[in-house]
């Protein structure tokens, strides 16, 4: 296993700060694993060896989000997801799916390096997120459970509410996570 | 108190605040609750501003949106706003007006001197005056632009934040009036998501002027209790000084709400203005409707004010609008306003009514309050400079065609006028309908919807209370239950009023000879009157767009929303049609206008305008002074200049570096996409103009992607991983791109292809090691790789480790050089970069930048694709047809390549350039001709694509797409610069550097 003090975060040029007045709170998860996972779901060789490994069917339903222990594997498209792991669990959990779908048409790559995800919580959550998510946010729509690739101001993010209607996690790009990490922060001037 | 004109007693204002302002430089008092109109007319003031074109004095005429006349330029400096409309402006503490389009001052216009010559200065004056001899027009139009100029805009940078806000909703009513309340409390009480936009500081629309009875109580304690009730909802959102501006397909309506500006300049902390971006299930048009003036002599003298905007000011405002009044109107609705005025203290001399009768019940309560009622007749004319003095009124004919009879002159300071009222249809229209001409209520009614939207109240055409009410309720109702909810239909009661039908008029008949009478206008803020919509028609012009676009009614802030239904009406009246057949000129967004500031929001300066993208070791490139460039949206090192270094030195510097040592580059930008599955090798076959099914495990191969025009897309490395397995490589500006032409091509073309795709840019960071001595650099950092020539030849891509971290070394140049491109998980970037320069040390290893990268690449001929490319240039243009297979059955773009077009031999063709002089550097731009001193226009031959000086050739060197090029070698070709200098150059080969290719196989 790699030697993990030698990492960095896309977001280590920026500091998060403690939130001030009503504005959520941003936090960043760093350092998770990203496995970005292709196969077809009509395939059952395909379904059976990631049950095997991930201990359940990735989701077929579009724009849903389930967890499995370790796990949690976000519906990117009919033939397209992305596993989230522990830190430093992603090489283990790519050696696996590889072997366990040897043979059979996929796709598993590490992205881990490419991604990070943040956490947005407190009661204006989504009217932060509203300032530029032309989504409908509100907890009739999108639940926990839930999950949509969008677009935050000028940047594409995955995004699905946390349990409780606490808040959201997010994930979004290496390249773009500084921009993002600003604009957030201006946006959440309006509510500070 | 200053303010002789306030009544003692009610309107919506705060009497506890006074406040004060200035208006052209002169103070006053006001009261919170005010506008800057109601405070300006309780002090007395009428005169508020000059025309546009005639400079004639001009006064309040609106109480609301579509105000022309009382446009303001408010404060100083950096805050300053241009042409506020004063009837909409909320009065502050130590607010700054002045008038706009005035000069010297608003009292002494010397361009007034316009208006003497009004009748020479007709519709179509400035295009016919002004257009000989042409070479004049920008003096001409310097003049005119500063004589009819409006409001200034501010010259500083704007301090204010903006901001935005996306909103879903079941329901979107516009307007917060009554009706508009109804709809609202009817969807929310049945669980509907709703949003309420209103443009006023409160909801209650025109209601808040009446002193009618809603459920029993005064309307302005129901509006009180309705706002209360939404207020306490969870899923009601109130937006009040928010305008609808813009209604977009698919239920999607765009609202500026201003936040700060009613608060005085020091108390202005937040957002100014919130621009929401709101889709709705159902939209709720309850926009009200507007009253029209009518049209006559001198009908726009200050103290003329529309009947509905007198009542307001007298009953929400508490102000008298004048000392003595008369009332001019052709519908019922204005003897209200009569009633207003006895009750609130003003004279009012006469109701002049066109009607030859007039006997319902309000019109009879006014007659027996005293006020003499004038059937059958009209204004003719008015008199007063700055002020009305008094009105002439006429016998008018039977078939209204006519005037007859005495004038009788009425002295009065306030003229209440009414001729009828225009449904705001604007939103309605915006959305796809087209508004319906209903011939009997005089008004343009909204069209059939063609988006899930209703219109409700005043905006449907209902002006009485109760159907406002009725209409409003039903339309929230029907909103909810097409929401999937089950609304209760609830209708609050008010009294019904009967009314008798409306006498329409458009032109008055005048006592005036035609063309030889003073002006009536019909758009004042344009200065259209009626003799130019009857000159346009004279003129040719029959269509409404036209004729709009001929006399400018219709332009400006105010867009025609006064007088434009009167001009339509006027049009038709000319041209001997119906309304109906005129039909009215577009409605398009936006209603009122908007800040810019509104439409950028946060998206402003160095950090939020465009997305950074930057890579894993940007901080390292920060820290170590590097100049960045934009690379795409990526920031890219540019060049590290050392203390005193020039941009030429530092990158002559690097280069040499490069050439006689070792450089490193940040190569992290380029576009990674994991091509997996069986078929990977038969699709990258057609994606690339190679072949690729024979490439070894472990080898790389560079390629051309051509668009199916056979034109140069992209390109770049692509390796191959495994038997199913590549990993390719894209021009940084180009991945995005390239990913989904390749997605799009599996999707919609060869889905039986099993290939996935998958991006990794982000996933890798890459080091460039470059130079003679990158094998020694590399080597003593990445291990497990056996470094030798013969082991680890050139196009070689092998794995091994930094420490424990995982890297893949591909031996490929972009420089000629020796080089390898070290790539680590980008979490490991900076650390793989400081490993690199801590090993380079003994070589002096140099960072460098784009500009050094693209210096070394010209050197050796290496093109760039979108700089030595535009979209237009074939693979044989850049004379690589090797990388064309001949064997292949097909590629993308190959049928493209047998077009006589690309066959052509002089298309332009990539060349190399060297001038005369090795300092002089020829412009990347520049064109290239053969002769210099051709006759104008001098035929052109080629351009150049890029072109700099290169240290290690000591000459300048340059690339250049020149018409049959490739078979010019050893000619001279010239370019000609903008200053009148001309370089001279000679064609050559693009490849100046290490001609046999040798270096990279070291």
């Amino acid at each position: 296993m790699p030697d993990l003090f030698q990492q960095q975060s896309p977001l280590v040029q920026i500091k998060l700060e403690e939130p001030r007045g009503a504005a959520p709170r941003i936090e960043e998860k760093p350092f998770l694993g990203f496995v970005n996972l292709r196969g077809r779901a009509d395939n059952t060789g395909f379904l059976a060896a990631t049950l095997k490994v991930l201990g359940c069917e990735p989701p077929t339903v579009a724009n849903t989000v389930v967890d499995s222990g370790d796990y949690r594997i976000y519906w990117l498209g009919p033939d397209e997801w992305l596993i989230v792991t522990p830190a430093g669990q992603q090489e283990e959990l790519q050696n696996a799916l590889q072997k366990a779908l040897d043979g059979v048409f996929s796709s598993v790559v590490d992205n881990s390096s490419g991604l990070t995800l943040i956490h947005i919580s407190g009661a204006n959550a989504a009217d932060l997120l509203a300032t530029d998510c032309p989504l409908d946010l509100h907890p009739r729509q999108f639940k926990h459970g839930q999950c949509a690739q969008t677009r935050l101001a000028r940047a594409g993010m995955t995004l699905s509410p946390l349990a409780d209607d606490s808040g959201f996690e997010v994930i979004i790009r290496r390249s773009f996570a500084d921009y993002l990490l600003l604009w957030l922060r201006d946006a959440a001037i309006a509510f500070e | 108190m200053s303010q002789r004109f306030r009544t003692g007693q009610g309107g919506r204002i705060d009497r506890e605040q006074e406040i004060e302002f200035t208006f052209n430089g002169k103070p006053y008092t006001g009261m919170i609750g005010d506008t800057l109109c109601s405070a300006l007319l309780a002090n007395g003031v009428h005169l508020v501003g000059r025309s546009w074109k005639y400079h004639r004095p001009r006064g309040v005429v609106s109480a609301g949106a579509e105000e022309p006349n009382a446009l303001f330029q408010l404060e100083k400096g950096n805050r300053t706003i241009p042409n506020a409309r004063g009837t909409q402006v909320e009065l502050y503490p130590d607010l700054d007006a002045s008038s706009v389009n005035c000069w010297p001052n608003l009292d002494f216009d010397l361009l007034s001197v316009n208006s003497w010559f009004s009748r020479l200065m007709p519709a179509g004056f400035y295009y016919k005056t002004f257009m000989w001899p042409k070479s004049m027009w920008l003096k001409y139009e310097h003049f005119i632009r500063k004589a009819s100029g409006l409001g200034v805009a501010p010259r500083e940078p704007d301090p204010d934040r903006y901001e935005h806000s996306h909103r879903h909703c079941d329901v979107l009513v516009v307007g917060g009036g009554v009706a508009g309340l109804s709809a609202a409390l009817v969807a929310a009480r049945a669980g509907a998501r709703v949003v309420v936009a209103d443009e006023q500081s409160e909801f209650g629309g025109l209601t808040l002027a009446s002193r009618a009875q809603i459920d029993g109580v005064e309307a302005a304690r129901w509006i009180d209790d309705a706002v209360a009730e939404l207020r306490g909802m969870t899923e009601v959102t109130l937006l009040p000084r928010s305008t609808v501006f813009g209604y977009h397909d698919y239920n999607f309506l765009t609202i500026n709400q201003r936040l700060t500006d009613h608060l005085p300049l020091t108390e202005r902390f937040g957002g100014r203005e919130k621009l929401w971006q709101v889709r709705a299930h159902q939209v709720v048009l309850a926009t009200g409707a507007a009253e029209r003036p009518l049209i006559f002599a001198n009908n726009d003298r200050p103290g003329i004010m529309l009947a509905s905007a007198v009542s307001t000011y007298t009953n929400r405002y508490a102000v008298k609008p004048g000392s003595r009044a008369v009332v001019f109107t052709n519908n019922d609705s204005a003897y209200q306003s009569a009633l207003d005025l006895n009750a609130a203290g003003v004279e009012v001399t006469a109701v002049v009514d066109a009607r030859s009768d007039s006997t319902s019940e309000i019109a009879n309560t006014v007659r027996n309050s005293g006020i003499e009622v004038l059937n059958g007749s009209v204004v003719v004319d008015t008199a007063g400079r700055k002020h009305l003095r008094s009105v002439q009124v006429m016998r008018l004919s039977a078939d209204g065609s006519s005037v007859s009879g005495n004038r009788k002159s009425f002295d009065c300071d306030l003229l209440a006028i009414s001729g009828g009222w225009s449904p705001v249809v604007h939103l309605n229209a915006q959305s796809g309908a087209s508004p319906v001409w209903d011939d009997e209520a005089a008004m343009f009614c909204p069209g059939e919807p063609t988006q899930a939207q209703v219109s409700a109240g005043g905006a449907n055409g209902t002006l009485d209370l109760p159907g406002c009410l009725r209409e409003g309720a039903a339309a929230g109702a029907n909103a909810a239950n097409a929401c999937g909810l089950e609304a209760k239909l609830a209708v609050p009661a008010a009294e019904q009023v009967d009314s008798e039908a409306i006498l329409p008029l458009w032109a008055l008949p005048s006592p005036y000879t035609r063309g030889r009478g003073p002006k009536a206008f019909i758009d004042l803020q344009n200065d259209v009157g009626v003799a130019d919509i009857e000159l346009a028609v004279r003129e040719g012009f029959q269509s409404v767009e036209h004729v709009k676009r001929y006399t400018a009614m219709g332009f400006g802030t105010d867009q025609g929303k006064l007088g434009n239904i009167n001009g339509m009406g006027i049009l038709a009246q000319t041209m001997g049609q119906t309304i109906a057949a005129t039909g009215t000129t577009t409605y398009r967004p936006n209603y009122t206008p908007v800040s810019f500031g509104a439409f950028a929001g946060q998206n402003l300066g160095e950090h939020l305008f465009d997305p950074a993208r930057k890579t894993a070791m940007h901080g390292w490139h920060e820290e170590n002074g590097a100049s960045f460039e934009d690379v795409g949206q990526w920031k890219r090192p540019w060049y590290y200049p050392r203390k005193g270094e020039s941009l030429d030195d530092a990158v002559n510097r690097e280069c040499l570096a490069v050439r006689e040592s070792v450089g490193i580059l940040d190569a992290s930008t380029l576009g990674k996409i994991e091509v997996r599955g069986p078929d990977a090798a038969r699709f990258l076959e057609m994606i690339y103009t190679n072949n690729w099914m024979k490439l070894e495990i472990g080898k790389g191969r560079y390629g051309f992607m051509l668009g199916e025009d056979g034109m140069v897309m992209d390109d770049g490395v692509t390796i191959r991983i495994g038997e199913d397995h590549f990993l390719m490589h894209t021009t940084t500006g180009g991945a995005a791109g390239v990913l989904a032409w390749m997605e799009r091509w599996l999707q919609t073309e060869w889905p039986e292809m099993e290939v996935f795709l998958t991006s990794v840019t982000d996933h890798w960071a890459t080091a460039a090691v470059v130079g003679p001595k990158s094998r020694d650099v590399v080597s003593s950092v990445c291990d497990g790789i056996d470094f030798l020539a013969a082991a680890f030849p050139f196009m070689a891509s092998k794995t091994g480790s930094i420490g424990d971290i995982e890297c893949r070394v591909n031996r490929i140049s972009f420089s000629g050089e020796l080089a390898y491109e070290v790539n680590v998980p980008a979490n490991y970037g900076r650390f793989m970069w400081e490993k690199l320069m801590q090993a380079g040390e003994p070589y002096d290893i140099t960072p460098y930048g784009t500009e050094t990268m693209h210096v070394l690449r010209a050197e050796k001929g290496y093109v760039i694709v979108g700089q030595d490319t535009d979209g237009s240039v074939t693979v044989d243009d850049l004379g690589l047809g090797w990388a064309l297979s001949k064997t292949k059955q097909d590629f993308i773009g190959k049928r493209s390549l047998n077009r006589p077009d690309t066959l052509r031999k002089d298309r332009k063709q990539l060349v190399g350039l060297l001038t005369d002089d090795p300092a002089t550097v020829i412009p990347e731009g520049a064109q290239l001709v053969n002769d210099p001193q051709a006759p104008l226009p001098m035929p052109m031959v080629g351009h150049v694509s890029s072109s700099y000086y290169s240290a290690c050739c000591g000459h300048s060197i340059a690339m250049a797409l020149v018409k049959g090029g490739h078979q010019r070698m050893g000619e001279t070709v010239h370019a000609p610069l903008a200053n009148g200098r001309v370089i001279k150059a000679t064609i050559t080969t693009p490849v100046f550097y290490d001609k046999e290719g040798s270096k990279p196989n070291a």
